[in-house]
């Protein structure tokens, strides 16, 4: 998609090949700092798997050979990624030096130091998150105050994720704004539309009045909206929105600061959707865990008072299951608590006919 | 293939009676990982290798797994609703 200056205008030849090297340079980089963490904590989470799995017993030799294997295989996309990141900065600082050369003065509140300092302080944030294992709505929400802070313009900030294959409102820091998010996903245009489409930063000067989408909104649609993708690995994306104080423009480097934010939540939004199916998997582990205890206990209830070895105790249990229509965990549950298989529900209804 | 047990254990199972067990998971939509968990907590006691080979190549599993592995199938399409079950070889 072609880049525009603040007023939603294309932006000359130049400016133009200027903004997209910074932008894939800074896009590659996140993705290479988003790899490295990404791989980091996977490989800390799969050592605890494995641990759990071996304490268990149901783990062997050929398994950990494949991890291994595939622990190897990271460690040799790394080395290139590295390789390609060292050839990317040097045509980056080549760039850099012709671009100083030509440039003139910047704005005061547009200085490229301003933003390497804010987007220091904003990946230390999100790290910060990343660390303590924030929730992903505590992840959200610190995304929307970064953002906030982040852009001198914001009156407002959005986070739109795809859950179960549509995108989703998911975090906001005004009503209004959460308004104008949802009408974009109901009429299926818009920036955030555009950005999710593109996977790259799209900018409005007036949203209301932009004849690109023809959206019909109120006062609240007449101000700037930026909005750029949040790649979270190969899932499906999300987008951030950052809607500005009416009458109010994005300065010239919004482009660049929204696309290192971008790439700095997108590892934190991960990394957040990553601990959230981890911790599923361990809370799965942790209730068939129980569920084998409670099996285990009635089988040697009934193997007592039946004088059962173990495979008819539970074979026992799996043929009364079979014949009430019931979970084995449940009718095990009933045998710890109550030291007896539960009547079968049409003798109970036999006994409730014979006492009216 | 009729039903035997080898030297270790391993207890062979008729060919339709594994045959049947991938699509039956398909149709209870279950991942392998989850069949496999919902196995463990039943009591089962195998890697997820060696239940993933049984459902799909029919390699053989020691004791009476198998039925283990139909009786998860079997709970979840009672958790679905479904009437369908799986017949058990034992």
């Amino acid at each position: 998609m072609q880049s525009r200056d603040p007023h939603g205008e294309p932006l000359a030849p130049l400016d133009q090949r200027e903004h997209s090297a910074d932008t894939r340079e800074a896009l590659a980089d996140q993705r290479e700092r988003t790899a490295d963490i990404r791989e980091a904590v996977l490989d800390r989470w799969e050592r605890a798997l494995t641990e759990r799995a071996l304490a268990l017993g149901v783990d062997d030799e050929q398994q950990e050979q494949a991890r291994l294997h595939t622990a190897q295989q990271r460690v040799v996309a790394r080395s290139e990624r590295r390789a390609a990141a060292d050839e990317r900065r040097t045509e980056a600082i080549e760039r850099a030096v012709n671009r100083i050369a030509a440039a003139p003065p910047p704005a005061e509140d547009d200085d490229p130091q301003l933003l390497e300092a804010a987007g220091a302080r904003t990946l230390e944030s999100l790290l910060a998150l990343v660390e303590t294992g924030a929730t992903l709505a505590d992840t959200l929400a610190t995304i929307v105050e970064i953002a906030g802070d982040a852009f001198v313009e914001a009156d407002a900030v959005t986070i739109s994720l795809t859950v179960d294959g549509t995108l989703t409102p998911a975090a906001s820091s005004a009503t209004w704004a959460s308004e104008l998010d949802a009408t974009q996903l109901r009429r299926r245009r818009g920036p955030i539309i555009d950005a999710v489409t593109a996977g790259s930063v799209v900018i409005s000067g007036a949203l209301a009045g932009d004849d690109r989408w023809d959206l019909a909104l109120g006062p609240d649609g007449d101000r700037a909206v930026l909005s750029t993708p949040l790649l979270v690995g190969d899932a499906a994306p999300g987008v951030l929105t950052v809607y500005a104080h009416p009458g109010r423009r994005f300065g010239r480097h919004s482009v660049l600061a929204a696309t290192l934010l971008s790439g700095q939540a997108s590892l934190a939004v991960g990394l957040a959707l990553e601990r959230l199916s981890h911790r599923a998997q361990l809370d799965a582990w942790q209730r068939a865990l129980a569920s084998r205890d409670l099996i285990g206990q009635a089988k040697g209830i009934l193997m007592q008072q039946r004088d059962l070895d173990v495979d008819a105790a539970y074979d026992l249990l799996r043929t009364t299951s079979q014949r009430q229509n019931t979970k084995v965990r449940d009718l095990a549950e009933h045998v710890v608590t109550h030291r007896r298989l539960p009547d079968h529900p049409s003798s109970a209804n036999a006994r409730d006919s014979d006492n009216p | 293939m009729t039903t035997s047990q080898d030297p270790a254990g391993r207890l062979d199972v008729p060919d339709a009676a594994w045959r049947a067990l991938t699509p039956a998971r398909l149709r209870a939509e279950l991942s392998v990982f989850e069949l496999h968990l919902r196995f463990i907590a039943l009591g089962g006691y195998t890697t997820l290798d060696a239940l993933s080979q049984h459902c799909s190549a029919g390699v053989a599993l020691a004791g009476r797994k198998h039925d283990l592995i139909v009786l998860a199938l079997n709970e979840r399409f009672l958790e679905l609703r479904s009437s369908e079950r799986l017949p058990y070889t034992g």
